[in-house]
């Protein structure tokens, strides 16, 4: 059994290593697939993630996701969302130009290319409802909620619980377990 | 099954057989549906851990997080029986997979659609969707192996196996237990049964164990042995008494044909000694016919022959007589009537009657009366008399020398009396073995001793019948060569009224010692003879008148009725057949006029109903046609007497006394003769006053013969008439008349063939027969007529008497040509 596993496991290992190799290669070479994840990524944690009912004006009003700047996405996210919802909304992808730009939303996300002025963005959407997703450390230790980030050639993500409760936004458990918590 | 020779062996396999089958079914269908339940409990259970594995994998599949994926299948691993299981994305995409041993070749997600599942051969395969926010975004796959269905279907046989073998051997020790209670008594049956089949022994009875069938079944067989042991004793008890039953019946046989030889034997006898017997008188009549018949015969030769003849005749007569009465006695036709009789003087008269006998044969009769004895009994005097009369005389007849008495004796039982008469001789006796003999018909005490006393020997068996018809009986006591005791009693009916006599001796009740011979009885009175018969009312006016009679004839009952009218009579004599009318009618008409005196009938036929008719139209007594002339003085004298004491003056029916029928007057006649001094009672019968010597009734006879030769040529003429005239009923009255008249003037010829003309012309023969007949007598009458009485046999041989004269011969072929009757 023991010698079994162990093959097993050494099988595994060859095959991580191969497939590391093959997403590095991947990653480079095909940039608007990994938007393309991104924007899968994003619409997801729409779904896992609950918003308090006074973060819509209206019953019927819809879900609002709002980018920041520079599209990162290339028109990958509006591709995703379209004809979608969240928490019963229809979602509806919106693109600002600069955070004071921002109207009212539930979703920021807030590009790389954004960096310099996250703090002023982060601190617009504080205390409201909103979950801001970002793509760099800055933006977690700025207050964002989640962040996407690549590790070992495979998207993860960081999901700062602090954020999460001072948007008043409940994270699933599901999200949780495969979120990496970032603590300050 | 041919295993199973006992019945139980069969029970077992019965049993056995029944319970298996049951708890097999059971069984199967419990295993059945714990299969399928079983089944139904493992998909359930392999789509819970597909629900689990797609719940939890809801967000890996979301991110497509591999290692996420993987850790919740992992988790499967607390489940022995999950095999394999892995998770699809939306894009069918394996996106983690888990093998708990050895890999197996996972389906692609199309062949098995989400939600369902399928068994293989060696797995159950479940596969689940998995959906987040309504939509569908994967499927999980869990395989299961079977391991657990096939350990629960091992169990399951081990187990019913065991409760299947195990009930068997309960029930098997169950119905080994209980089936004793059948097998016990039919094998018991059985065993008797066959006990009894081969030891034949039907003495055992088998036991009965209970009320059920079998209980029935061995009552039923024990029921049968009954009957067969039964039947058994019937037939051993049949087998041994029929040898004995052979024998007896064998024993009976052998008397019975002895009897029967023996009265066959008797009957050849009887009828040897009849014709012996009818031969013996017949010839001494005829012999002395034919001296009568010759010429030279002086009157006294012919008084004498005449005896002869009448005492031969007379003994035929009682012959035939006897002959009739035993064949009616052996018919069962014998009747008696119930008159008033004086016993006593039946006795005395039968004694007188035999006197002579017994004085012929220097024998001393006797009558003793003991006692009181009644003057008159209910009886029937005519067979009281015979019976007296055989035994009297037979008595006399079998006894050589010393005496024969008569003893009379009567007694009164209250209710009836019974006169006794024993007759007693010193003869030669009887031994017992002969007694039982003697009362048989045809037989006497020795066949020899016919030869020797003569008779029919049918006297004592007539006159046994007689006393038990009477109410008597007839007993003898006897020691050869010591004498015979007879004794005989009749039955006399009450005797309330009835004067009894005591010290009777038989001078005084004597008619006379010689009053058997008709000549010396002499009448006194007046008798009207209705007869229309010429030649009788010349016979029986002669025998009347030489009595001392007044005799009046009337030709028929209508002239006689006229002349009872006119003037009085003491006595009637009534012929039965006339012209005009009759004596049946003239009597009944006679009674119904109140005419009560003595009318006595004359009538020819012999036959015992004639008697009773005559007694039923009113006549008071009766005589046959030929008339004995002892026997007629006597009738008449008797009544003579009674109509004198009854009627001292007799008077004319016109004068219409009260009827007073003598007979019916019992009372007055023994007052009578109880006031009458000893010795007058037979008054009117008295001795004649003068006798008359042999030439003077000779003379009497010559006038009388010669009468009625002298009317013959007119019978002829009317003879010849008649025939002519073809007048059959006529003709044959006046040849009734010739055959009465003939025999009684001593014309024998005459007589018989008027009878045979006669017995033609009753018979309705041819009319040859009739007119041979009638040629034949008109033929002997003529040649009888030539002549004078005592010629008339003389020109025909007398030797056999027969009608072959040449004188009649001729004129029946003269006469025949012209006749027409």
């Amino acid at each position: 059994m023991s010698c079994r596993r162990r093959t097993t496991w050494c099988r595994t290992a060859v095959t991580i290593t191969a497939l590391m190799l093959a997403l590095g290669r991947w990653c480079r070479s095909d940039e608007p697939s990994l938007a393309r994840v991104e924007a899968a990524f994003v619409y997801n944690f729409t779904q896992f993630v609950e918003w308090p009912a006074d973060a819509f004006a209206t019953k019927d009003a819809p879900f609002v996701v709002a980018i920041v700047g520079e599209d990162p996405f290339a028109g990958a996210l509006d591709q995703a969302m379209a004809g979608k919802q969240a928490n019963g909304h229809p979602i509806v992808v919106k693109h600002f130009a600069s955070a004071d730009r921002i109207e009212s939303c539930q979703l920021l996300f807030v590009p790389a290319a954004q960096d310099a002025a996250v703090g002023a963005i982060l601190a617009n959407a504080a205390n409201r409802p909103i979950l801001t997703v970002g793509q760099t450390d800055a933006f977690m230790r700025g207050g964002g909620a989640i962040r996407l980030l690549v590790e070992d050639g495979h998207m993860r993500f960081q999901l700062s619980p602090d954020a999460m409760d001072a948007a008043k936004l409940k994270a699933s458990a599901k999200l949780m377990k495969l979120a990496r918590i970032y603590r300050k | 099954m041919f295993l199973l020779k006992t019945l139980k062996s069969k029970l077992l396999a019965m049993s056995l057989i029944s319970t298996g089958a049951a708890l097999v079914v059971a069984c199967l269908v419990l295993a059945g549906y714990d299969y399928r339940a079983f089944r139904a409990e493992m998909v359930t259970r392999a789509q819970v851990f597909a629900h689990i594995v797609a719940g939890n994998s809801t967000a890996a599949i979301s991110f497509g997080d591999e290692n996420d994926a993987a850790q919740t299948l992992a988790s499967l691993r607390f489940e022995p029986h999950v095999v394999a299981a892995c998770v699809y994305d939306r894009s069918g995409k394996r996106l983690a997979q888990y093998f708990r041993g050895e890999s197996v070749p996972l389906p692609a997600p199309a062949e098995l659609a989400p939600g369902a599942y399928r068994f293989g051969a060696a797995r159950l395969e479940v596969s689940c969707p998995i959906h987040l926010n309504g939509q569908m975004i994967g499927s999980a796959y869990v395989a299961s192996d079977l391991d657990a269905l096939h350990a629960r279907t091992h169990g399951y046989a081990i187990v019913f196996g065991s409760v299947v073998l195990g009930a068997m051997v309960v029930a098997l020790l169950l119905a080994a237990r209980l089936a004793r209670f059948v097998t016990g008594p039919v094998g018991h049956l059985s065993r008797t049964a066959t006990d009894v089949s081969i030891n034949r022994n039907y003495a055992v009875r088998a036991e009965k164990a209970a009320n059920d069938e079998l209980g029935n079944l061995v009552d039923c067989f024990n029921g049968m042995l009954d009957q067969i042991q039964e039947r058994d004793r019937q037939l051993t008890v049949h087998r041994d008494h029929l040898e004995e039953l052979v024998a007896a019946r064998t024993i009976e046989l052998s008397k019975a044909r002895d009897k029967a030889e023996e009265a066959s034997r008797a009957k050849s006898n009887f009828l040897a000694n009849m014709s012996h017997e009818i031969r013996t008188p017949m010839t001494a009549i005829l012999g002395y016919a034919d001296v009568l018949l010759s010429p030279t015969q002086t009157m006294s030769d012919r008084i004498n022959s005449l005896q002869v003849i009448r005492r031969n005749a007379r003994h035929l007569m009682d012959l035939i007589n006897d002959i009739l009465d035993i064949s009616k006695i052996e018919a069962g036709q014998m009747t008696v009537e119930s008159l008033s009789c004086d016993p006593a003087r039946a006795v005395v008269e039968v004694v007188s009657m035999l006197r002579p006998r017994a004085i012929a044969k220097e024998l001393s009769l006797t009558v003793e009366f003991v006692g009181g004895i009644p003057a008159e009994i209910k009886t029937d005097p005519l067979r009281l008399r015979q019976v007296l009369m055989n035994l009297t005389s037979n008595a006399i007849k079998f006894t050589e020398r010393g005496e024969v008495r008569l003893k009379v004796s009567a007694e009164d039982l209250g209710s009836g009396s019974r006169v006794r008469f024993d007759i007693m001789d010193t003869g030669i006796g009887i031994t017992a073995k002969q007694t039982e003999r003697l009362f048989q018909p045809f037989v006497q005490a020795d066949e020899s001793m016919t030869r020797k006393y003569g008779g029919t020997g049918l006297g004592l068996v007539i006159s046994k019948r007689l006393a038990g018809q009477l109410g008597g009986d007839l007993t003898l006591r006897s020691e050869p060569g010591r004498g015979t005791t007879f004794s005989f009693w009749v039955q006399g009916g009450p005797l309330q009224g009835v004067l009894m006599r005591q010290g009777l001796s038989e001078s005084m009740l004597a008619i006379g010692s010689h009053q058997s011979d008709a000549d010396q009885i002499a009448l006194e009175g007046r008798i009207l003879l209705v007869e229309d018969g010429i030649d009788n009312q010349h016979l029986l006016t002669m025998h009347l008148e030489t009595a001392g009679a007044k005799v009046i004839v009337a030709a028929n009952g209508r002239l006689g009725i006229e002349r009872l009218r006119a003037e009085p009579f003491d006595l009637v004599l009534m012929d039965m057949q006339m012209p005009v009318l009759d004596g049946y009618g003239a009597t009944s008409e006679l009674r119904r006029l109140g005419y009560t005196l003595p009318i006595i009938a004359l009538t020819a036929h012999a036959m015992c109903g004639d008697r009773t008719k005559c007694i039923d139209a009113g006549c008071t007594d009766y005589l046959t046609k030929p008339v004995d002339k002892e026997l007629l003085l006597r009738t008449v004298a008797s009544y003579l007497s009674k109509a004198e004491s009854n009627k001292p003056v007799p008077t004319a029916l016109s004068a219409r006394l009260p009827a007073v029928a003598p007979v019916a007057a019992p009372g007055g006649a023994t007052a009578r003769d109880a006031a009458a001094p000893p010795g007058s009672s037979g008054v009117a019968v008295r001795r004649a006053v003068l006798p008359r010597d042999k030439d003077a009734m000779a003379e009497a006879m010559r006038k009388a013969v010669e009468g009625f030769v002298s009317r013959l040529p007119a019978k002829v003429d009317a003879l010849l008439q008649l025939r002519q005239a073809g007048d059959l009923e006529e003709l044959r009255r006046l040849i009734h008349q010739l055959k009465g008249a003939g025999a009684g003037f001593g014309f024998p010829r005459i007589s018989e063939t008027a009878a045979r003309a006669e017995a033609a012309i009753k018979a309705a023969a041819g009319v040859e027969a009739v007119c041979a007949g009638v040629e034949e007598l008109i033929g002997l009458i003529r040649s009888t007529a030539g002549y004078d009485a005592g010629q008339e046999g003389h020109d025909v041989p007398a030797a056999d008497g027969k009608p072959g004269t040449p004188g009649p011969q001729k004129q029946k072929e003269a006469a025949c040509p012209t006749r027409n009757c």
